[in-house]
């Protein structure tokens, strides 16, 4: 059970504190934003490690940065970026993206109406680790961050199709995933039921 | 294109919000990370500034106090009491003739105060004129005289600068101008949230989360060596206990003429962190000790009532002894002729300079009284076990010259409390600039004459750096 410390604070003050230095305030920061960004981390990480050291330098980027932060805006979303944005330079520097760039055909494309949506956030976790970094990142980005393609074909230093595409790669293996986890729920798909 | 957003949307929904309990010993690697960040700016000046201030406090105030009796200087002599009486004196080396000599308490002589314009042959002359009215005082005592007489420079009887009473204020000085360079000290609470079920107030304005299964601290090496180069000013002071049988009773006059000089100390210290509180340490440091008087008075044998040989002058740390010390027939030590105090006969040396150089070696056991990321205070104490490596005790006259002498009576090993406190700061990895207060004491004499026992004290500065293995 995820426990959440309550902030006698405001936010903003917490904020302002953090930008001072203050240790005290960095480190409540950090208990009402940790769980969030390591969710974030493991979305983006390939295993726990990663993930671990991705939550670590998300944090200390975030509190060298944190005087940058106008209040213009939601903290958290801000916070968010930063930490995505550093995850993809990272990224870009262990060159783990590359281009993966096939079609897949519609026919393959299965239809989702049917899927359960009781399916357990730790499930959909794992499957989108399974995917390959340059899959996980797109969809990430786009299904998950809710970027467009040309943004997320910026972020990553990509074309537009090449986005598109591996996202479709991507959803099809996450369907894949489904089927395999839940054939149920295929079955019923397959049967129109 | 259902299908897709359908998929996305469970993605989203599933994934978008989510939240998971991160390592507990993450935020421990993200505050060591935070502190570990390069000093830039102002703290980075402050820390150079220091560090520079200390070095140069440190070689400034050892430059300051190096070897005082190359700045020659002669305080003149004035009238003393002994035994209640006032008693006027002389510089025998310009007036000193042969009736002087055949009349020691001629009280006319006292006209005529160290004269200035003394010169080697009237040095050498008046030297002759007490050889000639005393056989034991032979030709050698002239040749040893003429010998110490030619090397005089000019240069350095001219009465110097310095001035004993000052070194003190001097000292404070310097630590007035190191103050403002120390770096702004910032504590501050640490908090170290990880997440549990268990919430543990610590007060009105912060919560401490702890996990008992999870480790507080990532644990790192303990650094258990440490060696620091230290050096820093002594302010010395001594306890005297003059026996009630002293054999002369000069020795409470002379002990309370002698004035005690600052000096400068340094050396290597070496500490072994046994754990974290507790440690070791030790490490050797050449010390000195500097005492100067300029009334030291001769008990002249009171049968033969002059230049006598058993002539005995007593000092905090030993007997000038004539009768057997290596100068027994040197006369020409005493500055003047006699002195009449009290119905008792004496001479007078000149001024008398010692300086004692020893080396320490303390062993201490120490405890940590704070522990932060850059600052560290310590508390120490022990035993300092104090060798003695050198002497150098002269005659100073007043026209500059000078003769070393000997005969006095030392303790080769003397021991002493050694208590210190130390405050560090941390100016880089492994890395600590620190300033030690030390107070040594005296347990055991420093000298071995029996009338007089002496226990030598100082209270040293050091400041230096430390490095960790």
């Amino acid at each position: 059970m995820l426990f959440k410390p309550p902030i006698n604070l405001e936010i903003n003050e917490l904020i302002r504190e953090s930008q001072k230095g203050n240790k005290k305030a960095q480190g409540l920061l950090y208990t009402h934003f940790a769980g969030k960004m390591y969710g974030v981390c493991m979305r983006y990480a390939s295993d726990k490690d990663d993930a671990q050291d991705f939550l670590q330098d998300g944090f200390v980027h975030l509190f060298k940065k944190i005087d940058q932060f106008r209040f213009e805006g939601s903290f958290e979303g801000w916070v968010r970026r930063l930490f995505v944005n550093l995850i993809l330079q990272k990224f870009r520097s262990k060159k783990l993206l590359y281009a993966t760039n096939f079609e897949i055909s519609p026919a393959h494309e299965p239809s989702y109406e049917h899927i359960l949506e009781e399916i357990e956030a730790r499930d959909l976790l794992e499957m989108v680790k399974t995917l390959s970094p340059q899959y996980r990142l797109v969809f990430n980005l786009y299904a998950i961050e809710g970027y467009s393609h040309k943004e997320v074909a910026k972020k990553l230093q990509i074309s537009e199709g090449t986005s598109k595409s591996n996202l479709s790669r991507a959803r099809s293996i996450l369907q894949e995933k489904i089927a395999i986890r839940y054939p149920d729920v295929y079955q019923m798909k397959s049967n129109g039921g | 294109m259902e299908d897709k957003k359908k998929l996305d949307e469970i993605f989203e929904k599933g994934l978008g919000g989510l939240e998971l309990n991160p390592p507990a010993d993450a935020w421990v690697n993200i505050d060591q990370k935070l502190s570990n960040k390069k000093p830039k700016g102002l703290v980075l000046f402050w820390r150079v500034a220091a560090v520079a201030a200390a070095l140069l406090f440190a070689f400034s105030a050892g430059f300051a106090l190096r070897g005082w009796w190359e700045k020659p200087s002669y305080n003149e002599v004035g009238n003393f009491s002994s035994n209640g009486a006032e008693s006027q004196w002389v510089n025998p080396k310009g007036n000193v003739g042969g009736s002087k000599a055949d009349n020691p308490s001629n009280t006319d002589i006292s006209a005529t105060k160290a004269p200035t314009s003394l010169n080697n042959t009237a040095k050498t002359n008046t030297s002759s004129s007490i050889a000639q009215n005393n056989d034991a005082l032979s030709n050698n005592a002239n040749s040893q005289h003429a010998k110490g007489a030619t090397s005089i420079d000019p240069a350095i009887a001219t009465p110097a600068s310095f001035v004993v009473g000052a070194r003190p204020t001097q000292g404070l000085l310097y630590l007035a101008a190191l103050r403002p360079c120390l770096p702004p000290v910032n504590v501050h609470l640490e908090l170290r949230p990880v997440f549990n079920e268990e919430v543990v107030k610590v007060d009105s304005s912060a919560i401490v989360y702890y996990d008992s299964n999870t480790p507080k601290k990532k644990k790192t090496k303990m650094n258990a060596l440490r060696v620091g180069m230290l050096a820093g000013p002594s302010f010395a002071f001594n306890s005297v206990e003059v026996k009630n049988d002293a054999k002369s009773n000069t020795a409470t006059d002379n002990v309370g003429n002698e004035q005690i000089m600052n000096s400068y100390a340094s050396g290597m210290s070496v500490n072994y962190q046994v754990n974290k509180a507790w440690r070791l340490s030790s490490g050797v440091f050449v010390n000195s000790w500097k005492q100067s008087s300029d009334n030291t008075l001769l008990a002249l044998d009171p049968n033969s009532g002059n230049y006598n040989p058993s002539a005995l002058g007593v000092t905090s740390v030993g007997n000038f002894n004539y009768s057997n010390a290596g100068q027994s027939t040197d006369l020409t030590l005493v500055e003047k002729g006699s002195i009449t105090a009290g119905g008792n006969q004496f001479a007078l040396l000149p001024k008398v300079e010692q300086q004692y150089q020893y080396v320490e070696v303390p062993l201490q056991i120490g405890v940590s009284l704070l522990e932060t990321k850059r600052l560290t205070a310590n508390a120490q104490i022990g035993a300092s076990a104090r060798f003695l490596s050198k002497t150098d005790v002269r005659l100073r006259y007043a026209d500059g010259s000078e003769k070393s002498v000997d005969g006095l009576d030392p303790e080769k090993i003397s021991y002493q409390l050694a208590l210190n406190g130390s405050l560090g700061y941390k100016v880089a990895k492994n890395w600590a600039f620190e300033i030690q207060p030390t107070l040594l004491y005296g347990l055991t004499p420093v000298n071995q004459n029996p009338e007089v026992e002496t226990y030598f004290h100082q209270f040293l500065v050091y400041a230096g750096l430390f490095y960790s293995f």
